[in-house]
Parts: C-alpha cells; structure tokens; sequence
C-alpha cells in the first residue's frame, strides 16, 4: 500500500495509491502512512483514487487526524468521490474534517502557503 | 430465483464480496434501484458481512458465509447466512459523532441505509442478517 508525496511549499499532500479503504486493507493503510506523518504539520490527503471506503476506513483517516493533530498539525482532505462524501456526511464526519473539492483548493486554505510557494 | 456467493470468513474476502454484489445489483432492471441506492446498499452488506467476520465468527477466517441477493418488484434483499454467534444488537445505539472515536459506526451505517435489518436463526446452526431496502 503506497502514498505518492508531493509537497507545495511546507503542505505535504499525500494521494493513495489503492482505490478502496475497508477493513480487509486498515491495518496496511496505518502502517503505511505512518512515515508520511512524521514531522509534518500541514498535510492534506488527496482521497481522488479512493472509490469505496467503509466505516472501518473513515476509521483510520479519523487516527490520522489525531496523530496530526497531537503534533499542532492541521489535516485537510480533498478530492472525495459522492460515494465516500456520502460515508462521510452520513456519519457527521464533514463536521470534524475539514474538506475541500480538490487540492488547490485545499493547499489555498493554509494560511500563508500561496504566498511562501509563489 | 436468488443469486449467491459463497466466501470465507476472512476480511480479504470484503472486497470479492463488493464486486460480487456491484455486478449482480448493476446488471438487475429496476427503475428505483439507482447509482445511490446500490451505493448505499453495497456498503451496508460490507459492514454486516465485516461484524459477522468480525464479531460472530470472532475473527476465525475459516469458516462459510453465504451472501444471497433477492429482488423483488417492491424490494431488494441481501441476506447473510453464517454460522457464527448471533452477538449483534437489533437496535444499536447512535456512535460517537464528535470525531474522538475511532469505531462503532457500523450497525448505525447499516440501520440508516437500510429499510428492515433482521437478525434470527433459519436452520440449526445458521443465523442470518436479512437486510431489505424497499424500491418503491
């Protein structure tokens, strides 16, 4: 299970490269990301190639949030598919993410970072 | 005449399930049975399959399932047969919507999407969750 990292001033977007989010692959996921969160504070989770997640992969992104949060960081996500906006919505999720429709965006939301990468 | 799919009891096999049920619902003629509610209906079945493999069977990864989708004029049915506890709560109580918990979303996920959920014994040593969404 592997992230392509790409970095727009300090924010470092993560994108999954897997398209489903359950509970046959949660435990690959958070072994996997954990590297990615290290000594990052602003990180915003690209979800475009994610097609299907469940409750045990809204799970997991809500540990990432506290694992970044506990560092003072900030986590965005991006690019949800109705499908898992849905999960999202359905469960209140949208309240305790922030979220935004794609990675400009997202990236324009960290106060301060259209200034620093320009 | 109901369309089956046998699996094991092991959390790879969630994705199989997923794929079964995405052909199967996609290839059925109904006017009501739109993108949203097979949508909504393929994540319920993830979830009640996952607390069966999970919680029923107490994560022993040997053991039979059967996913069974019934469509009718007025409803969908998906039934899953196993032979594990019947340790799931017909009403669950509502999750953690401030974000601090990490679980117990699932049997909320499945109450919402679904029209009826019910659990019961159909032969000695089956339990079954019946999950049906109406389509009218």
């Amino acid at each position: 299970m592997q992230f392509v990292e790409d970095q727009v001033a300090d924010v470092t977007i993560l994108t999954p490269q897997f398209t489903w989010l359950d509970a046959s692959n949660v435990p690959q996921f958070k072994e996997a990301i954990q590297p990615h969160l290290a000594q990052r504070l602003r990180v915003i989770i690209d979800l475009t190639p994610v097609e299907f997640m469940d409750s045990s992969g809204l799970g997991a992104m809500l540990s990432v949030l506290k694992r970044v949060d506990a560092g003072n960081g900030e986590l965005k996500l991006c690019g949800m598919s109705r499908k898992v906006r849905a999960l999202f919505e359905l469960v209140r999720m949208h309240r305790i993410f922030e979220i935004y429709n794609d990675r400009q965006e997202a990236v324009k939301s960290f106060e301060g970072v259209m200034e620093a990468s320009e | 005449m109901p369309t089956e799919l046998k699996t094991q009891s092991v959390l790879r096999e969630l994705p199989l399930i997923r794929e079964f049920l995405q052909t199967q619902l996609s290839g059925m003629d109904h006017p009501n049975l739109t993108i949203p509610v097979i949508d909504a209906v393929i994540l319920a079945t993830i979830e009640a399959a996952s607390n069966v493999m999970k919680h029923a069977y107490a994560d022993v990864t040997d053991r039979t399932m059967l996913i069974r989708i019934v469509q009718q004029d007025e409803t969908l049915s998906i039934e899953i047969l196993h032979h594990g506890d019947r340790s799931v709560p017909d009403q669950p109580a509502d999750p953690d919507f401030s974000g601090l918990s990490e679980d117990g979303f699932g049997l909320f996920i499945i109450h919402e999407l679904m029209d009826t959920v019910t659990y019961s014994r159909t032969a000695p040593n089956w339990q079954s969750i019946l999950l049906i969404k109406k389509l009218v």
